[in-house]
């Protein structure tokens, strides 16, 4: 077993704002390995955005990062200096986000962009940076790339202002792409072209992929495997057809059943009762304890381990085990 | 049980009733005025405002000596306990005068700024809501004022009006300042007439010129208190710049900026002559600004929670 | 090639503004209470002396008995062929006045222009980035200052102290000094006393012009400084919020170069439409501090034509001033089309 390329350890993240601590991250553990594309999936304010922004060094006051390791190639990332965190970024781990039109400066053109954090990770001159961008606009089936260079982003559409922004991520062929919600605002149509395009890219790069999403239907098509978050917390972890197919924690299960499946047509939508916690107060013990129709006594009191209940199948739930963090 | 209601609503006090329909307006302002309290700058502003208010309002008991009257043996004299701030070349207390300049120049600021108010709603509704040429005549006038910087604009109307005098700058402040007003309104009175509710109203029965009016007055109280506290002190340093360059207050009325202007011969040796009135313009200025300033931010819809 | 039409546009509409404010001064004309025949001739002596036939050809030249729409016609040809009337107080036309004493405005006021973009952009910008510190605060406290401050009052109070108390600057008295006006007299050129210094490397010269300039540039230029400081202390404020900021950083671009490239670059663009309503302040702003200073300009004379009641004269200032902030919103407007590529593709 070869070493993880990502490892992240018990990453603890809290926001010190003026109505109190947010405990945006709990206790983080995952890994992704070469040639993977990882999914993180949960709903909205889960953390996931908060996980990618802290691996990448992007937290920033009144943010920060208490707790954990991140060993990214064998180093601790969070030991780094922000010199040495600035030389990762961009070219050992590049990412992009979720609103491509206000995500580029538009007061530069594409070519500049791209061109630019060609000439500082790869030190090259102006003229070769631009014949690179152009060569990356070509790899993101960009039509006209020519053209494209020169333009600015206000005049493409949100498709092509996307593949821009994965070309300026993978411009200098980082080993680790994290991918915010790349194409929440994109058409259906063009949403499965861009996933495409990312993982025949990510293969060819020999590049990782941390896909950070809440559509399922996206973590069907792009991730080997997936980890599942719930307010700060992974709460279970498996290959992707595993999750599907046999969800063990309660909240997983829940999400499961809230997805519409076309094959299954007069099966009810059910949603899960309750509301996202509150993160400044969070739930005592297991976060997810007061929507579980499984709860326990055990579940108010801590925070369940992650357990390895089959190979490769991971769950932090008391149901399963009970073994926790402060046991 | 619908009758108890009903009787309820007649027989009880005015004021009650009022306050139970109006609930969530009345949360409104309380936020509002609790934001206010928050912001250092807009308390720091209503303070300075209120100490100059209260300074012109209650300037009979505060003045030592009479501010008009000449005083020839005692002129030039620098401060001292009978005159705290000294004497200016004819003998006046400087003192006196600066405390009583402040209702001359709140005056001039608050009559400017009713009347621009008033004009502006009222031309500035029945551009926004007639529209068409009548709209596009409004702009092209309003965009002639604006191309011309105030002051020289508010000089020339007064040079134009032939008189120099305090009445005559109130009047060609009044000119160049109304146009403001009216775009703002204009403004709010276009983004109102498109609101669904308008439409809804309207199909009630109520008059739509009568709707519009209530709805842009409400809309707009709160971006015209702004414009108008900040045009406060705009105004006053206006007034200040055109008495000190001659056109307005005449040499003896105790308005600030004049007072620069008849102390500014003896400034070497009387320094004090210049120093103070200064110094109430800025503060009076100053606090408008701040309690302006503070108010557009608390004002911000976007800034509210 | 869009670029060029946006230019075209906007050159286009300046002709009805520069219309409407030669309507305005039109107006003005006909309010003044005096006798268009008495300033025509310089005086009611002249009047009371001159035959009636004469007074029926001036009447008929100024076209006094045609209706008000002639008139207007009239003035507009007259002020397009540069006939602002004369003054009775220098006994010029108006036009050879304003055009001696424009340059003098006009390099004062570019000056502090200058003066005020370099000063109140760095300091914007480091207001920004050490948002809360002790840098940033005094700032904002010396801009809500400025912006309070009446500007003839602190130009006397500057003169009382660096003058006569401190002895560091001259005497406040135009722009050079008598005795070096007579011994190293500077070339007339272009009109702009410091670039005719210079290009008639006049050093002399030179010297005692900047020395006059010093301080009614700060005087003049001290409220511009206030305003665009905070202005593009916001500006920043916003800009470093945006999305495009964190690909940059994202990216890992250095910090130096994500503020003064990327950040910058966004937020000068309101701070350079803001920098035309300035001039206004600027041109505003000349009319005292010319005076206080003895600066022979349109302000100072201005000032001399209020006190004496020189209605062509007030009115050709107006004029004159309300076109050339009209040309300054045009090349701001322009500048808003180069530096923001999204204006210009509507």
């Amino acid at each position: 077993m070869s070493e993880p390329l990502l490892s992240v350890k018990n990453l603890k993240t809290y926001f010190y704002t003026y109505e109190g601590v947010v405990k945006a991250l709990e206790g983080v553990n995952f890994k992704i390995d070469k040639n993977q594309i990882i999914g993180l999936v949960g709903e909205t304010a889960c953390g996931k955005s908060v996980t990618a922004l802290s691996i990448m060094g992007l937290i920033q006051d009144p943010g920060k990062i208490i707790d954990g390791e991140i060993f990214f190639d064998g180093v601790n990332l969070l030991k780094n200096s922000k010199d040495e965190m600035r030389q990762i970024r961009g070219k050992k781990i590049a990412m992009i986000f979720q609103e491509p039109m206000t995500s580029i400066n538009p007061m530069f053109t594409i070519g500049n962009q791209i061109a630019e954090i060609i000439m500082l990770h790869e030190k090259v001159g102006k003229k070769e940076a631009m014949g690179k961008a152009l060569e990356m606009l070509k790899s993101v089936k960009m039509s006209d790339p020519e053209e494209v260079l020169k333009k600015y982003p206000h005049e493409m559409s949100g498709g092509m202002r996307q593949r821009a922004m994965i070309a300026m991520a993978l411009s200098c062929h980082p080993q680790l792409l994290i991918a915010d919600e790349p194409t929440t605002f994109l058409d259906v149509t063009v949403q499965a072209q861009i996933l495409k395009l990312m993982k025949e890219l990510a293969q060819e790069i020999g590049a990782s992929v941390l896909m950070i999403t809440h559509d399922m239907g996206v973590v069907a098509q792009m991730c080997d495997e997936v980890n599942v978050m719930y307010a700060g917390l992974v709460i279970e972890s498996a290959k992707t057809r595993e999750i599907f197919h046999n969800p063990k924690h309660p909240y997983t299960t829940g999400l499961m059943k809230a997805v519409p499946k076309i094959v299954k047509t007069n099966v009810k939508l059910d949603s899960i009762p309750g509301t996202v916690p509150n993160l400044i107060t969070p739930p005592s013990g297991c976060r997810f304890h007061p929507r579980c129709s499984h709860v326990m006594d055990i579940c108010k009191e801590a925070i369940p381990k992650a357990v390895e209940i089959t190979p490769g199948h991971r769950v932090s739930c008391f149901l399963y085990s009970r073994r926790s963090d402060d046991v | 049980m619908k009758m108890d209601k009903k009787k309820e609503s007649t027989n009880g006090s005015w004021y009650r009733n009022w306050t139970n329909e109006h609930q969530a307006q009345i949360k409104d302002l309380k936020y509002t005025i609790h934001l206010f309290r928050q912001s250092k700058l807009a308390m720091g502003g209503f303070l300075l405002v209120l100490g100059v208010v209260l300074m012109s309002v209650f300037a009979p008991f505060l003045i030592t000596h009479d501010p008009y009257s000449l005083n020839l043996p005692e002129r030039g004299l620098p401060p001292s306990r009978e005159h705290l701030f000294g004497t200016d070349s004819n003998g006046m207390d400087i003192y006196s005068r600066c405390v009583w300049g402040g209702r001359i120049d709140l005056s001039v600021g608050f009559i400017i700024v009713f009347i621009s108010t008033a004009v502006g709603v009222v031309v500035g509704v029945t551009t926004g809501y007639m529209g068409g040429i009548i709209d596009e005549v409004f702009m092209r006038i309003t965009d002639m004022f604006f191309a011309i910087p105030s002051l020289i604009l508010a000089m020339a109307v007064s040079a134009a009006l032939g008189s120099r005098s305090l009445q005559t700058i109130m009047f060609s402040m009044l000119i160049v300042s109304w146009p403001g007003y009216a775009r703002l309104i204009r403004g709010n009175t276009l983004a109102v007439r498109e609101e669904p509710y308008i439409e809804a109203a309207k199909s009630l029965g109520a008059s739509s010129l009568y709707i519009i009016f209530k709805h842009v007055l409400l809309n707009a109280v709160a971006p015209v208190l702004v414009m108008a506290t900040m045009d406060l002190g705009s105004i006053m340093l206006l007034t200040a710049s055109l008495s000190f360059i001659g056109m307005g207050a005449q040499p003896g009325t105790p308005e600030w900026g004049r007072m620069i202007a008849d102390g500014r011969n003896f400034m070497r040796s009387s320094p004090w002559m210049i120093t103070f009135p200064g110094i109430f313009i800025m503060i009076s200025v100053l606090g408008f600004n701040l309690l302006g300033d503070g108010l557009r931010d608390v004002l911000d819809p976007r800034l509210r929670r | 090639m869009k670029l060029r039409d946006y230019i075209l546009k906007r050159l286009l509409l300046t002709i009805p503004t520069i219309l409407g404010v030669m309507s305005i001064t039109f107006v003005l004309s006909h309010i003044i209470p005096a006798d268009p025949i008495v300033m025509w001739l310089g005086g009611p002596e002249a009047v009371r002396l001159a035959r009636p036939e004469v007074i029926a050809r001036i009447r008929d030249s100024l076209h006094l008995d045609d209706p008000l729409w002639i008139q207007y016609i009239f003035y507009i040809k007259a002020v397009l062929q540069g006939d602002l009337g004369m003054s009775p107080m220098t006994h010029n036309p108006v036009i050879v006045d304003l055009i001696r004493l424009l340059p003098a405005t006009i390099e004062l006021a570019l000056i502090s222009m200058m003066i005020a973009l370099i000063i109140g952009i760095v300091a914007g910008v480091m207001s920004a980035t050490h948002k809360d510190g002790l840098a940033d605060h005094a700032s904002r406290i010396f801009s809500l200052l400025g912006v309070a401050l009446p500007n003839f009052w602190l130009a006397l109070i500057l003169q009382l102290v660096f003058y006569y108390y401190l002895g560091w600057f001259p005497d406040p008295g135009g722009r050079m000094t008598d005795l070096t006006a007579w011994t190293h007299p500077v070339q007339r050129i272009t009109g702009f006393l410091l670039i005719d210094s210079v290009l008639t490397l006049n050093k002399v010269a030179f010297f005692d012009v900047a020395i006059h300039t010093i301080m009614p540039a700060i005087v003049l230029g001290y409220r511009s400084v206030a305003m665009i400081t905070r202005l593009t202390r916001s500006s920043m404020l916003e800009v470093l919020k945006q999305d495009y900021i964190r690909t940059a950083r994202a990216g890992g671009l250095k910090e130096k170069v994500i503020i003064y490239k990327h950040a910058l670059r966004n937020a000068l663009v309101p701070t350079v439409t803001t920098a035309g309503m300035t001039f206004s302040y600027l041109l505003s702003g000349s009319l005292a501090v010319e005076m206080v200073f003895y600066w022979p300009g349109i302000g100072w004379y201005s000032g001399q034509s209020i006190t004496m009641l020189d209605y062509p004269a007030i009115q050709g200032v107006t004029l004159v001033v309300g076109i050339i902030f009209v040309f300054m919103n045009l090349i701001v407007d322009l500048l808003y089309g180069v530096l923001d590529p999204r204006v210009r593709y509507e």
